[in-house]
């Protein structure tokens, strides 16, 4: 089993979610889907008395919306907007709704996907609600999301998620898609010598 | 010598490090491999983290309590899980990396990687390797000129010589290129500058063999791996 601690709104997340399932597939171990809805901030605009400090912060985030869309371009995934100040608790809800009929894996496909193309507006309960009928799970219209998004939030938290994607694998957490070799080492016996 | 521009050098790839960053000592062997297996010499580079303005800043005492810091909740969820990361990749290859009780401030290591790049190959190796060991063992002290200098010379470098380029040449060259890696878009370690591109973290090896390759096949994704 692979935990995969994800939010939608996350380019990383949207980059981990194909090598994930398919060191899942290789290895024949299911993932369970973890939404975790973090804060979405607004990229930092230059200005002309930046303090070292955001500088900093400015010149990482610009490094690090570059780097999505060139991995993105690698994997063949449409990068067609940002993610600031949307909230992804809706999206997530219905994540843990599909995950109640086993179909997290092609909702959570459907939504990074469709999201980051520009396609999906995953503030809009219709939209969601379309989608998880679409994919075999209808009923989210009753299902209170909210409460169960804040327990289960809650519980990652208490196991040391704080950023996403985060892996939880054999007690261990692994921040990004980096890590996917150390994970395949781990849940493959660790044999030979381990990633570096 | 003249300035170095943070994204142009005559050899095929830049890479930046910072002696007291545990990724970037992860990275260096890994890193030097590419020379061998590529042919090519790599441009050695220091980027002298500051990492209060953007981690905050913490001392710990001898008990490995916190005496003074100045961090966010989320900041210390940062810093902790990095070092925690960095010691499970460490332990597998036999790296000690002991937590530092302080922030140092490298540059005068970074200014002996400069002076020793100047002194030759196989001298820069061994200093960084010196460097890199000892720091994370918590048995240098890269705050003192005078250890930092014994370095140089145990590594096949011009103790004096170092002494001077530190107090005049080699601190304006330092600072001049700090200066000048944030507008290029530089600011963490290790970083690669390959094929017009900038990479952050030793994730992006992957790509750096594949553009030093030739871009053969498929590009790679990020990955942490082993490459033998």
């Amino acid at each position: 089993m692979i935990g995969f601690a994800f939010d939608y709104a996350s380019t990383a997340s949207l980059l981990a979610f194909k090598p994930t399932c398919a060191l899942a597939d290789e290895l024949g171990v299911d993932v369970h889907w973890l939404p975790y809805p973090v804060a979405t901030r607004v990229s930092p605009a230059p200005q002309a008395r930046e303090t070292v400090a955001e500088r900093h912060t400015r010149v990482r985030a610009e490094y690090f919306a570059r780097d999505a869309a060139r991995y993105a371009k690698v994997q063949g995934i449409e990068l067609n907007r940002d993610a600031a100040g949307v909230d992804t608790a809706l999206a997530c809800g219905g994540c843990l709704w599909a995950d109640r009929h086993g179909l997290a894996r092609p909702y959570t496909r459907q939504v990074l996907l469709e999201f980051w193309a520009g396609r999906l507006d995953i503030e809009d309960r219709h939209a969601i609600d379309a989608l998880l009928t679409e994919v075999g799970a209808p009923g989210f219209e009753g299902f209170d999301f909210r409460e169960a998004l804040a327990t289960h939030k809650a519980g990652l938290e208490q196991r040391g998620v704080f950023n996403v994607p985060t892996y939880l694998v054999a007690d261990q957490l692994f921040t990004g898609r980096a890590h996917l070799p150390m994970i395949r080492w781990l849940l493959g016996g660790r044999h030979g010598p381990g990633p570096l | 010598m003249n300035p170095l521009q943070p994204e142009n050098a005559e050899q095929p790839l830049i890479v930046y490090l910072d002696f007291k960053s545990p990724y970037a000592y992860l990275a260096k062997d890994p890193t030097w491999q590419l020379e061998e297996d590529f042919g090519i010499e790599i441009d050695w580079r220091p980027l002298t983290l500051n990492i209060p303005s953007f981690l905050g800043s913490a001392r710990v005492n001898d008990a490995g309590k916190v005496v003074e810091q100045n961090r966010t909740p989320r900041q210390w969820q940062g810093v902790r899980y990095a070092y925690m990361d960095a010691k499970r990749y460490a332990r597998l290859k036999d790296i000690v990396l002991y937590g530092p009780k302080k922030i140092w401030d490298s540059s005068l290591a970074s200014i002996g990687m400069l002076w020793m790049r100047e002194t030759g190959r196989r001298e820069l190796h061994s200093y960084m390797d010196i460097v890199y060991e000892r720091f994370w063992k918590r048995d240098l002290d890269i705050e003192d000129a005078q250890v930092v200098a014994d370095v140089v010379a145990e590594a096949g470098g011009d103790r004096d010589g170092y002494l001077e380029y530190l107090n005049g040449a080699g601190r304006q060259a330092h600072d001049e290129l700090q200066a000048s890696l944030h507008p290029a878009g530089i600011f963490g370690v290790p970083t690669y500058v390959v094929g017009g591109g900038v990479y952050f973290g030793r994730e992006h090896l992957p790509m750096v063999r594949w553009l030093l390759g030739g871009r053969r096949g498929p590009a790679p994704d990020i990955a942490y791996d082993r490459f033998s």
